[in-house]
């Protein structure tokens, strides 16, 4: 009788304790309809709060925050043509998106030499430690303009390139635009808080790379954020809603890029502010500087204009 | 009877041990959570192409985005193991403390893992 009570406790025991081991193999987060069935839901990077589209950094990921910082340009456009690298591409394919690549950083050449022309006035002015800014408001004003006609000029590239990629490639293409847009926004945010000069922030690399005292850092941050109030707002909504309809379009059979309306107006708008809140950024900067430091940024920025959209060394 | 007490007693030793054994794995896989690959990451890494769709290895895992979210695939399928197998096993710095696996490049010496590289 004592046994055999026993025995049935025993066995109500292990089965609440095996229920308790076994729950915890499965999650109820598990998308419905995946043809693979061991499939789970990953948090959103957005969730944290880190530099970089919410970037540990990698020399990759750090070289592509670089680029973001100084080159505006192109828009959409060079994020399309930056994206074409990393598609994992057929052999077949290779020759055709080489000379869509080719073609499409042809029709953004205006824009990109109007911002040379910003980054080279701006490079003058530190290492001459004063900023002609009658110059470069006149450069800004020809950077606009060319940006805003990248869209149109590249609309038959991006026709042949619906037609060249495969629809997983479009897919693929699509996260990588978005990818790309979330680290531009990120870093050419308003924002130079002491929180992101080890992680990413456009501060933070350029006091390691002038080997500015903390002095210098908080005098340019306090600058630079007064500054804020002079630059233009940057529409984070129309972006968005670009980013949507170019996804929605070019993952779609039919791709029209003409009818993408808003890709002129949204690649000026992120030309003139990138290269402006880059313009107030070195305003900031160039006071505290000293005549060292002066030539080795105005040797840097110099670097970064005369880049040739060369990520691939010929 | 002074033995019936110790098999009790030693009968819910084993049930309790087995039950915190069973509530703390539990309680490990809640806690566990699985960060979605950052968006340089994706605009910089090259896919591979798996049930209709781009796949991303990061962090021992392959990522792809569905409806705007991201899942992972918990055990890897044997497809997108055997693309693994012709990536090099290049030793790089750890990426959020995992090795990972990266491409070898055929066509550009100068970017060692595919991956995207500013020149100027």
């Amino acid at each position: 009788m004592m046994h055999s009570r026993w025995n049935s406790v025993f066995a109500a025991m292990l089965l609440i304790a095996a229920a308790a081991c076994g729950g915890s193999s499965h999650s109820a987060t598990e998308p419905p309809g995946g043809r693979t069935d061991d499939v789970a839901v990953a948090t959103p990077q957005g969730d944290v709060a880190t530099v970089g589209a919410g970037e540990e950094e990698d020399e990759s990921t750090a070289d592509l925050a670089e680029h973001h910082r100084h080159h505006h340009h192109g828009g959409f456009a060079m994020f399309i043509a930056m994206s074409l690298d990393t598609l994992n591409a057929t052999p077949e394919q290779a020759a055709a998106i080489a000379k869509i690549q080719t073609d499409m950083r042809a029709a953004m050449a205006p824009a990109h030499d109007a911002e040379k022309a910003v980054l080279l006035a701006l490079a003058d002015g530190i290492a001459a430690n004063k900023i002609d800014q009658s110059k470069v408001a006149a450069a800004i004003t020809e950077l606009s303009t060319a940006a805003a006609s990248v869209h149109g000029a590249v609309a038959d590239s991006l026709g042949a390139l619906h037609a060249t990629l495969t629809p997983p490639q479009r897919a693929a293409l699509a996260d990588k635009v978005e990818g790309h847009f979330e680290v531009w926004h990120d870093t050419n945010g308003p924002d130079e808080s002491a929180a992101r000069d080890a992680r990413g922030g456009h501060l933070g690399k350029l006091a390691r790379e002038l080997a500015l005292s903390p002095e210098q850092v908080e005098t340019i941050r306090a600058s630079f954020t007064s500054s804020r109030s002079r630059v233009p707002h940057f529409d984070r909504a129309e972006a968005d809603a670009h980013v949507k309809a170019f996804a929605e379009a070019f993952e779609s059979d039919a791709f029209d890029p003409k009818a993408l309306s808003a890709g002129g107006s949204v690649n000026a708008h992120m030309a003139i502010w990138g290269i402006t809140r880059t313009v107030h950024f070195y305003e900031a900067v160039l006071p505290v500087l000293t005549p060292e430091q002066r030539a080795k940024l105005a040797d840097n920025i110099r670097r970064h204009a005369n880049y040739q959209h060369n990520e691939i060394p010929s | 009877m002074t033995s019936m007490t110790s098999m009790s007693r030693a009968l819910l030793l084993v049930i309790a041990i087995t039950i915190a054994i069973g509530s703390s794995t539990e309680a490990r896989a809640q806690i566990v959570v699985t960060i979605a690959p950052p968006a340089a990451y994706i605009a910089t890494s090259q896919p591979e192409y798996f049930e209709g769709r781009p796949v991303y290895w990061y962090n021992n895992s392959w990522y792809y985005r569905d409806h705007g979210r991201w899942s992972y695939y918990r055990r890897e399928p044997v497809y997108l193991r055997d693309r693994r197998v012709h990536w090099a096993p290049q030793r790089r710095d750890e990426h959020r403390g995992n090795r990972h696996d990266v491409r070898r490049d055929d066509h550009h010496e100068d970017r060692r893992d595919g991956r995207y590289h500013y020149r100027r």
